[in-house]
């Protein structure tokens, strides 16, 4: 399940990875729609006008029009910097398309904009810098305004790769330390606040509790022994003080998701609603608790075997030399291990590559960064009746080649290979302190149901049932209307007993042994209001995602509980450091200083929020920093709102020009 | 000429008038900038070169714009209007799909229109120039000039959530058919109709007027027949076929009124869909409606004619 | 009420429409083509008087010019650096954020009160004073686009009518086709193609917005060809152009006009619907439409939850109030220069 997190609401934030690959080569400034947006376009310039007075400077924010939260925050930082009576803001939105052929766009940071967008982060402290700032995300997700910091680049890079990161997560913390002091001296980009993902449930539903991506809500509730999380459903008692002794079993529970589910493939998909489908029929090698720690799930355990100290140039010898496009895209049709770091696709006629069994070859040859081994638990069974066997875990990551889940899994993952029945094992690329997280996250096929199908056709649209492992039996779908899910009879944790299955477990007896909700009837509701009103109406047993104006009613009435706990997701605005005046650091600093965080996290967010007083939230700490109360009494001053200073800085930088 | 020479030679009118549609549709999708498998691209990362170029092959964007067009015309009209980009789902599955919810809305606003509109424009016209008629052409002028979007609103407003009497959601799976749904379709139906009420309204009282001034009304009511019969069996007959001749504009603005009124009901028709391909820049989707739409108005502007045609003793066809 | 008495043929023409020969079935001209020929001015200047005394359409008009007024004057207006409208009606810029800086004890949705009458929006600013500002877009659009469709369609009709034969024919082919599409489904898709904006709104309702005038102003012409002066003029052997613009234009002016007083409630109403869909102007902006997008979802409350009414119910008010006031006064130009009932039979929406 980790890394899978980064998935997301197509309206709210941009899944990284899905569009990093060809969207540099396409410009996709061409999109339809654009057409209209030019009249500010150059707003940005009118600031190093040559009369000598820099201020009040002109600056163009933009953003997404259709998130209304985001607009509505964007609205009051443009306003507090007209305000300082330093700026003269415009404010101007596009769709949500188009904005991200623009904002993607490599020439985007020619513009002289501050663009504002969201995104999702995971445990991975790297999710929280790596995207916004390194020098390889330009023209891709999210380095919008084509930072090129290679200081920054190799602190990055520090805190996560090399031998010494990987098996010290104290030196790793202190690296990622260095790199949010680098980050707030610098104030590249400016991170506004950290979301809190809600659910809201009737009383009926018990033993809740809130995951920190919406995307695993209901597959953490209904079973997850590593935080002795379980739901139940108790129609005659209302839920608020009951525990697990008063579990009851059966029922059928209704939720409310906010969009279609584009496909039960899970590594063709990576949007929301269809990895929160997924989350009920399969599951991954590992499984995580609230904080990040991994835990073995269809593997009974595992062990890192070996980790050796090499960069991707070892590899060169295993490349095959493949030619390039017009376009500047490798010209293949078989997945990409790695490119030799030395060529370039878009100047080269040629490049090297490793492709899948290049990269198996010099697995076994001992080229490798870590060697992961996985022991499968045994007797665990496919819904078609199959015994989980390595052979399943092979096939599973074959079938990933080439999918959208492809980017995520192969830069760090080197390949997958079979031991015996019940052993494979998983090889890092490098060394990667995410490794243990990152490799084993894909969600286990069936190989027979992959000999069967096309690829990507896992879906009942295409006439295909979705085979997996997990505790629920796809039942029925209609597209954009609703699906069900019903128990499936021989789920593994039931025939073994929790405590038998997972050796790790040292919870109360009360436990049960897997899910205790019968049914799952998932209906699709994409408008918040309207599945507000069927939470209301009693037709929805649970939903998640509501207007966080409407969310303090829920609380202080007795029908409802509202539940809430800090997620990855985040919003940002981004300086276009390479057009004056930028350029200027105390600029940059002195904007920081005039986002009113509070402001946004109370009046826009209704308190469902909480203010970036550092660039990381509670999710990443336990990797991201050596001391996370230490980090943000340093930090904190220089995110606060602070008027008198904002203008101390801008009167410098007038001052130098 | 005859009644059948007329609907034969008005029949065939449409022709010129449904090629020109689809080539308005066709023109304004194709000649700005970025076709749809830029976009696709542009979206997923997935797609090489290669399959750029068959896609476009496919989709019959790669050669001249005639040639495109006549590939086109020639898919639609054997009812393959192509695949929703992001899905691959067929676009006339959803069209099709989402067909009847918005013609269950339309007649309903129609049956709401009619059975307000017509009462009121007798009872406008008999009592014509006093204070009832004021009042109601008034309310027939209020009708026309509330945006039909706030007219929902305030519907929700009050009837929903003030009072309680309606449900404030779509329905979600109940059979179009099933008794509940009625319920569902009021205020929808209302909104969408109230606009057509009024103009059926005005309509009704100027031609009644016009007709109660009429010889034969004064003959009738000479020979003594009760002032019901005079209007109820006369006058009302003739007036109802200016009724008819608003059918088509009518139609027109209903189906322009789902699009409104379906997003603020979240009324799962062709209006909502209509709005969020555009959204979502399905193109294939957004194309297809406009032509239905399209087809559809000539097609209710023909019957109206026909039927008109049929109807008033007073006109000749040639 | 003379002018209604050839309604249902007026109507009948203009609604069926796609078959040019009916036209010349209809019954011969009402009353004022008869007189067209030496006493327009007097006419005008009758249908003038006739209008003042229609109180409700002289109420209408009022309304129109305050609400103008107020849009004019809500805040100051600077041109090329130079303030050339000082006055400022609206105490607070519409842009204003009420609780940062002004008064930070507002939140959002704060309910009317005196400081605040007409309470304050979802961003926390002061719904009045956006109220007024937003008259701006809905109103200048309106005579914007009028302007610019009827100017457009009286050349086209003229033209179309005055020439006849195959010309009349392929120009009407073309009216018909567009009349195929409701106006509003055209002005989403051009708005849909070009973006949002207030210039790419002006054009989506002006690129097919002519098509009525074109036709209504085709069916006079064709009325006023078969007059005797207008004959005389061409067996004098006065020029195509001149005998078009010289005394067919002119006297196709009436119906014109009361087709495009009543066409700016219709506009007024599409550009609040895009605004309303999401696809006109600026989510932030003032316009009447779009405020009412921004405040849609505050109508489902949490269990108990107090609906912010005023953020609905005062913008709509102000479309309704407009587009009822420009309707009142298009029936009063009706009646006032007898022309015949033209087209606010056509509804609202498009």
């Amino acid at each position: 399940m980790p890394s899978r997190h980064n998935a997301s609401d197509s309206n709210q934030n941009i899944n990284r990875r899905n569009v990093i690959a060809t969207i540099g080569a396409a410009g996709a400034a061409s999109l339809a729609g654009c057409g209209g947006q030019s009249n500010g376009g150059d707003g940005g310039d009118g600031g190093d006008g040559g009369d000598g007075e820099l201020f009040p400077l002109d600056v163009q924010i933009e953003v997404n029009a259709d998130n209304s939260d985001r607009l509505q925050m964007v609205e009051l930082i443009a306003e507090s910097m007209e305000q300082s009576g330093y700026f003269n803001t415009t404010v101007e939105t596009y769709e949500w398309n188009t904005y991200v052929g623009r904002v993607l766009d490599p020439e985007y940071q020619n513009n002289g904009v501050i663009p504002c967008i969201g995104l999702s982060g995971t445990f991975n402290p790297g999710s929280f810098c790596n995207a916004l700032h390194h020098s390889d995300n330009i023209g891709a997700c999210c380095n919008l305004n084509g930072i090129n910091d290679s200081e920054l680049d190799d602190l990055i890079d520090d805190a996560r790769y090399g031998v010494d990161v990987a098996s010290d997560s104290q030196l790793r913390g202190e690296r990622y330390d260095e790199v949010w002091n680098y980050l707030a001296e610098e104030r590249y980009s400016s991170i506004t606040h950290f979301d809190l993902a809600t659910a809201v449930s009737n009383t009926d539903v018990h033993g809740f509790e809130m995951w920190p991506f919406a995307e695993g809500t209901y597959s953490y509730n209904m079973f997850a022994p590593q935080d002795e999380q379980v739901m139940w459903l108790d129609r005659d008692n209302a839920a608020g003080d009951s525990d697990l002794s008063d579990l009851t079993e059966g029922g059928t529970m209704r939720i409310a998701i906010s969009a279609n589910v584009e496909s039960f493939d899970p590594p063709h998909s990576s949007d929301t609603t269809s990895t929160l489908a997924q989350g009920f029929l399969f599951e991954a090698l590992i499984t995580s608790d609230s904080e990040g720690n991994v835990y073995p799930w269809l593997a009974e355990s595992y062990e890192a075997l070996d980790t050796q100290d090499i960069d991707r140039t070892a590899y060169a010898d295993y490349m095959s030399t493949v030619g390039t496009t017009e376009e500047g895209a490798v010209d293949t049709d078989e997945q990409v291990i790695i490119q030799h770091p030395e060529d370039s696709p878009a100047e080269d006629d040629e490049v090297r590559v490793l492709l899948p069994d290049d990269a198996t070859e010099a697995a076994e040859d001992g080229t490798y960064g870590m060697q992961y081994r996985y022991n499968l638990q045994e007797g665990v069974e496919f819904h078609n009746g199959d015994e989980l066997t390595a052979e399943d875990v092979v096939a599973t990551y074959e079938y990933v080649e080439n999918s959208v889940l492809a980017p995520q899994t192969f830069d760090s993952l080197l390949t997958v290979v079979q031991i015996d029945e019940y052993t494979v094992d998983l090889y890092a690329q490098v060394p990667d302190a995410e490794a243990e997280r990152s490799l084993p996250g894909r969600s286990i096929l069936s190989s027979s149901q992959i000999q069967e199908v096309e690829k990507g056709n896992i879906d009942p649209r295409e006439g295909n049932t979705p085979i997996g492992t997990g505790p629920y039996e796809f039942s029925e779908f209609e597209d954009e209307q609703y699906y069900e899910v019903t128990k499936f009879d021989n789920y593994w944790t039931e025939q073994k007993g929790v405590s038998e299955a997972f050796s790790w477990f040292d919870g109360s007896g009360d436990f049960p042994d897997g899910p205790v909700i019968d049914d799952f009837e998932v209906e699709i509701v994409p408008d918040d209001s309207t599945r507000s009103g069927a939470l209301q109406n009693g037709e929805v047993d649970s939903t998640y995602g509501l207007n966080t104006a409407t969310l303090d009613d829920f609380k202080s009435s007795e029908d409802f509980l509202v539940y809430g706990v800090e997620t990855g997701g985040y919003e940002y605005i981004q300086y276009p450091v390479n057009v004056a005046p930028f350029d200027d650091a105390r600029l940059r600093k002195a904007i920081n200083h005039l986002i009113p965080r509070e402001r946004i996290v109370e009046n826009v967010l209704n308190g469902y929020a909480r203010p970036a007083w550092t660039d990381l939230p509670a999710l990443a700490q336990g990797s991201g920093t050596a001391d996370a109360d230490a980090l943000e009494e340093e930090i904190r001053p220089t995110n606060e709102y602070d008027v008198e200073r904002a203008g101390e800085l801008l009167d410098q930088v007038a001052a130098d020009n | 000429m005859s009644l059948q020479r007329f609907i034969l030679k008005r029949t065939l009118s449409i022709i010129p008038i449904m090629f020109g549609v689809s080539v308005i549709t066709f023109g304004l999708f194709h000649l700005t900038p970025g076709d749809p498998v830029t976009q696709l691209v542009a979206l997923n990362p997935d797609v090489t070169a290669a399959e750029e170029a068959a896609l476009r092959e496919r989709w019959g964007l790669s050669g001249p714009v005639w040639q495109q067009y006549l590939d086109w015309i020639t898919n639609v009209l054997v009812g393959d209007f192509g695949q929703e980009l992001r899905t691959g789902r067929e676009v006339s599955d959803i069209v099709w799909a989402r067909l009847p919810e918005t013609v269950a809305l339309g007649l309903f606003g129609w049956a709401f229109a009619l059975i307000i509109a017509i009462p009121a424009g007798i009872y406008a016209a008999v009592n014509k120039d006093q204070f009832g008629d004021t009042v109601s052409r008034f309310l027939a002028l209020s009708g026309i000039s509330i945006p039909n979007f706030w007219l929902g609103l305030m519907l929700i407003l009050i009837f929903s959530l003030y009072l309680g009497l309606f449900p404030v959601l779509a329905p979600s799976r109940q059979s179009l058919l099933s008794p509940e749904m009625l319920w569902y379709l009021i205020l929808p139906g209302i909104t969408i109709g109230t606009a057509s009420a009024a103009s059926i309204m005005r309509v009704m009282r100027t031609s009644m007027t016009e007709e109660l001034n009429k010889e034969y009304v004064t003959a009738a009511r000479a020979k003594g027949l009760p002032e019901r019969t005079v209007i109820l069996k006369h006058v009302l007959r003739n007036s109802l076929i200016s009724v008819v001749t608003l059918a088509a504009t009518l139609t027109a603005s209903i189906v322009a009124g789902s699009v409104v009124v379906e997003v603020v009901f979240n009324w799962p028709g062709l209006g909502r869909e209509f709005i969020d391909a555009i959204n979502q820049r399905e193109i294939n989707v957004v194309m297809a409606i406009t032509l239905f739409t399209g087809f559809f108005v000539i097609l209710a502007n023909l019957v109206a004619d026909i039927v008109y045609a049929a109807l008033d003793p007073r006109i000749r066809y040639d | 009420m003379t002018d209604r008495q050839t309604h249902d043929e007026r109507g009948r023409i203009r609604i069926s429409g796609f078959d040019s020969d009916r036209v010349r079935d209809r019954e011969p001209m009402s009353d004022w083509t008869d007189e067209s020929s030496g006493e327009t001015v007097g006419r005008w200047r009758r249908g003038f008087r006739k209008f003042k005394r229609n109180r409700s359409a002289m109420g209408a008009l009022v309304i129109v010019v305050v609400m103008a007024l107020a849009a004019l004057f809500a805040r100051p207006i600077e041109m090329f650096g130079v303030v050339v409208q000082p006055f400022s009606l609206a105490p607070y810029n519409p842009t204003t954020i009420l609780y940062l800086g002004v008064d930070p004890s507002v939140s959002v949705y704060d309910p009317p009160s005196w400081q605040y009458p007409m309470g304050v929006d979802g961003s926390g600013r002061d719904l009045f004073s956006r109220l007024l500002v937003g008259g701006r877009y809905s109103l200048s659009i309106g005579f914007i686009v009028v302007g610019l469709t009827a100017s457009f369609g009286l050349i086209y009709g003229s033209i179309s009518g005055y020439y006849g034969g195959n010309v009349d024919e392929l120009m009407m082919r073309i009216v018909d086709t567009i009349f195929a599409f409701p106006g509003l489904i055209l002005a989403l898709i051009i708005v849909a193609i070009l973006g949002g904006g207030y210039w790419q709104l002006v054009l989506a309702f002006s690129l097919f917005g002519w098509a009525g005038y074109g036709r209504l102003v085709r069916g006079e012409v064709l009325q006023i060809k078969e007059n005797e002066y207008v004959m005389a003029a061409k067996a004098l052997g006065a020029r195509d152009r001149s005998v078009v613009f010289r005394h067919i234009a002119p006297n196709a002016m009436p119906p014109l006009i009361v087709l495009a007083s009543l066409s700016i409630g219709s506009v007024v109403i599409g550009v609040a619907a895009l605004g309303f869909l999401g696809l006109g102007l600026d989510p932030s902006s003032a316009e009447w439409g779009t405020m009412l997008n921004a405040t849609r979802d505050t109508l489902i409350q949490g269990p108990g939850g107090k609906i912010p009414w005023w953020a609905t119910v005062y913008p709509g008010a102000a479309i309704f109030t407009f587009v009822m006031s420009m309707n009142m006064i298009g029936d009063g130009i009706n009646d006032a220069l007898d022309a015949q009932q033209t087209g606010v039979g056509r509804g609202g929406e498009d």
